[in-house]
């Protein structure tokens, strides 16, 4: 019996701006258990980063509002509604960086400028341990040689800026995993980086996952990159999980126009089949729909699909999908 | 007029370096060899991609080509219209009016690439006012012709930049530089900014356009499955030379470099299961302070004592493939040891 550790149950979330309203969230239904690896993969404005940023309260409140449902964080055993709180109190504190911690795109503006990789690091063990200032230090540099950073004892003691990106990437991934957290969030880790250099931090985020048996969060817009580093995947599309299932599922069985769609248009280097692209574009985010969100890109909408949002439906094996034909 | 058997373009031992000033702050001036003696040709109606990890100068020579930066030396020859053979290289700005029309360029970026003041309609009119057109009629049928090739509406035309799309917008600037009806095109990660579903169809936009204008591209990328998709032949450059140069069909196949075999091992497939366990190790050497001999020595598997000491140079080779010879260059000092064992 796999034990949950995060649960976000229904939950509905908007940004209010100048400019209108947005569906960021919608009906949002996902556990992520103890040491499991999900994929969260979608394109721009599916709500994926929101998702990840919800837990650790990271969103621009009250801009970003909450309308419906609950994030359930378990602890001991006992479940803690991690929105019940307040934004910046204690109790987020205690998880935030700590039990539950993240990993951003861009590590250069993450990252501080004005301060030495060493005392970021050392703030973050400090704040989250009863370590002395040596002690940090000494784990601090510990961490940095996990995550294969060459000559850590040196590059303590540099500027991010003195960084190449991967390296960044490096000290940011050590930074993430420094408390030990039981679940890490990767936004997009790899997109600002280099092929090569990408596949060298994919491969280390995945062994620091294993040695340390946290769960993972890989968040990303490239089906290529989750497809060889998580159990399960969850497709996002326009603040909707359209599809979510098995890695082996989600890729070879799609069930999901869209995610069918996705893959086809997807150039692959060991195939030289025709790109079979998606009709239009996404929608802007402040535009209304009615009915499923892929209704006007999608090949087989019926009448019922442009007036009513599917149910999340389960089919054999826990394969779930948000479409009325599947 | 053209066969195509003669080059459209041929870049000859391009050479870009940028000097760096020794100010207050910085320890060490010198000179960054962004672009180091680089050749290739390209053929009418053909895509020459050009793949590469960032600073291995594929941008630079991009630039270089349209003049947008001066090269060090080197040769761009272009075989113009109705003009013959010309060397760009040497020439003013003003003696490059001409030619203008004939190569233009497609960004990377469509939100800082298209001006938010003007309407759709001024910007595509403005490469052909630029070039001397003033009949209103013209400019209108014109725009009215170019925005319905690329899948938008003539009614698109009056609106502004910020009402579209990223993938729109990105239609918008291939119309803006097919409408002088140039015959080749310098596309620097024309599709790098977009979603993967939008990405397909812009690819699919570029393929279709270069038929029906009988278009050339240099297709400038860092994503291998996209110009595995798009181009005729790639060129791969690592720190400012080109370590390989094939018909992509055969490069993909049978790679004839290290650098290109890593390169491609370390692009992520959805069909493999399996994290990869020969990743190329190291980071990509300071363009200042370039490794001895072949550059790409330090993280070569196969590196030996000569790598550290010699520069290789781009050699040719005859391959065949699928019944057809084919030729194509690598520089590697040991492709007969490796790949032609």
């Amino acid at each position: 019996m796999r034990k949950k550790l995060l649960e976000y149950k229904n939950v509905a979330a908007q940004f209010n701006t100048i400019e209108g309203q947005t569906n960021t969230l919608n009906d949002i239904d996902l556990t992520i258990y103890e040491g499991m690896s999900l994929g969260i993969v979608g394109e721009s404005g599916c709500g994926k980063s929101v998702t990840a940023r919800l837990p650790i309260r990271l969103l621009p409140e009250p801009m970003f509002k909450i309308t419906n449902g609950d994030v359930i964080y378990h602890r001991d055993d006992k479940p803690f509604d991690v929105l019940s709180v307040k934004q910046n109190g204690k109790e987020i504190n205690r998880i935030r960086g700590k039990e539950i911690s993240m990993i951003f795109q861009e590590p250069m503006s993450s990252l501080s400028p004005i301060h030495t990789v060493g005392s970021q690091m050392r703030e973050l063990i400090m704040q989250h341990s009863d370590m002395s200032k040596e002690q940090a230090k000494e784990h601090a540099i510990n961490m940095l040689e996990r995550a294969r950073v060459p000559r850590a004892r040196e590059v303590y003691d540099d500027y991010t800026f003195q960084l190449s990106g991967g390296m960044r990437q490096r000290v940011m991934i050590a930074m993430g995993v420094s408390c030990s957290p039981r679940l890490l969030f990767a936004d997009e880790p790899t997109t600002a980086l280099d092929v090569t250099i990408q596949a060298q931090i994919l491969g280390l985020i995945k062994d620091i996952q294993r040695e340390e048996n946290m769960a993972l969060v890989l968040i990303t817009h490239d089906l290529a990159v989750v497809a060889n580093m998580v159990d399960e995947i969850a497709v996002f599309y326009l603040g909707y999980i359209v599809e979510q299932g098995t890695t082996d599922q989600v890729l070879k069985t799609p069930k999901h126009p869209y995610t069918k769609a996705l893959i086809d248009s997807i150039p692959t280097l060991h195939t030289s089949e025709a790109l079979k692209p998606i009709k239009g574009s996404i929608p802007d985010p402040y535009t209304k729909i009615t009915g499923c969100p892929f209704w006007m890109r999608c090949d087989k909408a019926t009448d019922q699909c442009r007036q009513e949002v599917p149910p999340f439906f389960s089919h054999e094996n826990d394969h779930k999908v948000r479409c009325f034909e599947a | 007029m053209n066969d195509n058997t003669t080059p459209l373009v041929e870049v000859e031992g391009l050479q870009m370096h940028f000097s760096m000033k020794g100010g207050a702050f910085s320890r060490r001036a010198g000179v960054i060899k962004a672009v180091d003696g680089v050749d290739f040709k390209i053929f009418p109606n053909e895509t020459f991609g050009l793949v590469g990890e960032s600073g291995c100068g594929k941008t630079t020579v991009g630039r270089a080509i349209l003049k947008a930066m001066q090269p060090t030396s080197g040769k761009v020859i272009y075989n113009s219209k109705n003009g013959g053979k010309i060397d760009l290289v040497p020439m003013t700005n003003k003696e490059l009016r001409p030619f203008r029309q004939e190569i233009q360029m497609i960004f990377q970026d469509p939100y800082s690439s298209l001006s938010p003041r003007m309407t759709v309609q001024q910007i595509l009119e403005e490469p052909l006012r630029l070039a001397g057109h003033a009949d209103k009629e013209y400019l209108y049928e014109q725009a009215k012709e170019m925005i319905q090739q690329v899948g938008l509406r003539s009614s698109h035309l009056m609106r502004y930049p910020h009402a579209f799309s990223g993938g729109q917008r990105q239609r918008i600037g291939i119309a803006r530089s097919l409408i002088t009806r140039p015959r080749f095109i310098v596309a620097d990660e024309a599709v790098s900014a977009l979603d993967v579903s939008v990405q397909a169809q812009i690819l699919e936009i570029l393929a279709e356009l270069k038929n029906k204008f009988n278009l050339s591209y240099l297709f400038i990328s860092h994503d291998l499955s996209v110009v595995k998709y798009l181009c005729d032949r790639v060129g791969v450059m690592y720190l400012g030379r080109i370590v390989e140069v094939a018909p992509t069909d055969i490069l993909f196949k049978t790679p004839l470099h290290p650098y290109t075999e890593a390169l491609m091992h370390a692009i992520p497939d959805i069909n493999e299961r399996q994290i990869r366990s020969d990743i190329l190790a190291g980071e990509i050497p300071d363009a200042a302070n370039p490794p001895s001999g072949c550059a790409f020595h330090n993280r070569c598997k196969y590196a030996k004592d000569k790598c550290q000491s010699e520069t290789p140079k781009l050699r040719e080779f005859t391959d065949t493939f699928n019944g057809k010879e084919i030729f194509r260059q690598s520089a590697c000092h040991f492709v007969e040891e490796i790949y032609y064992k």
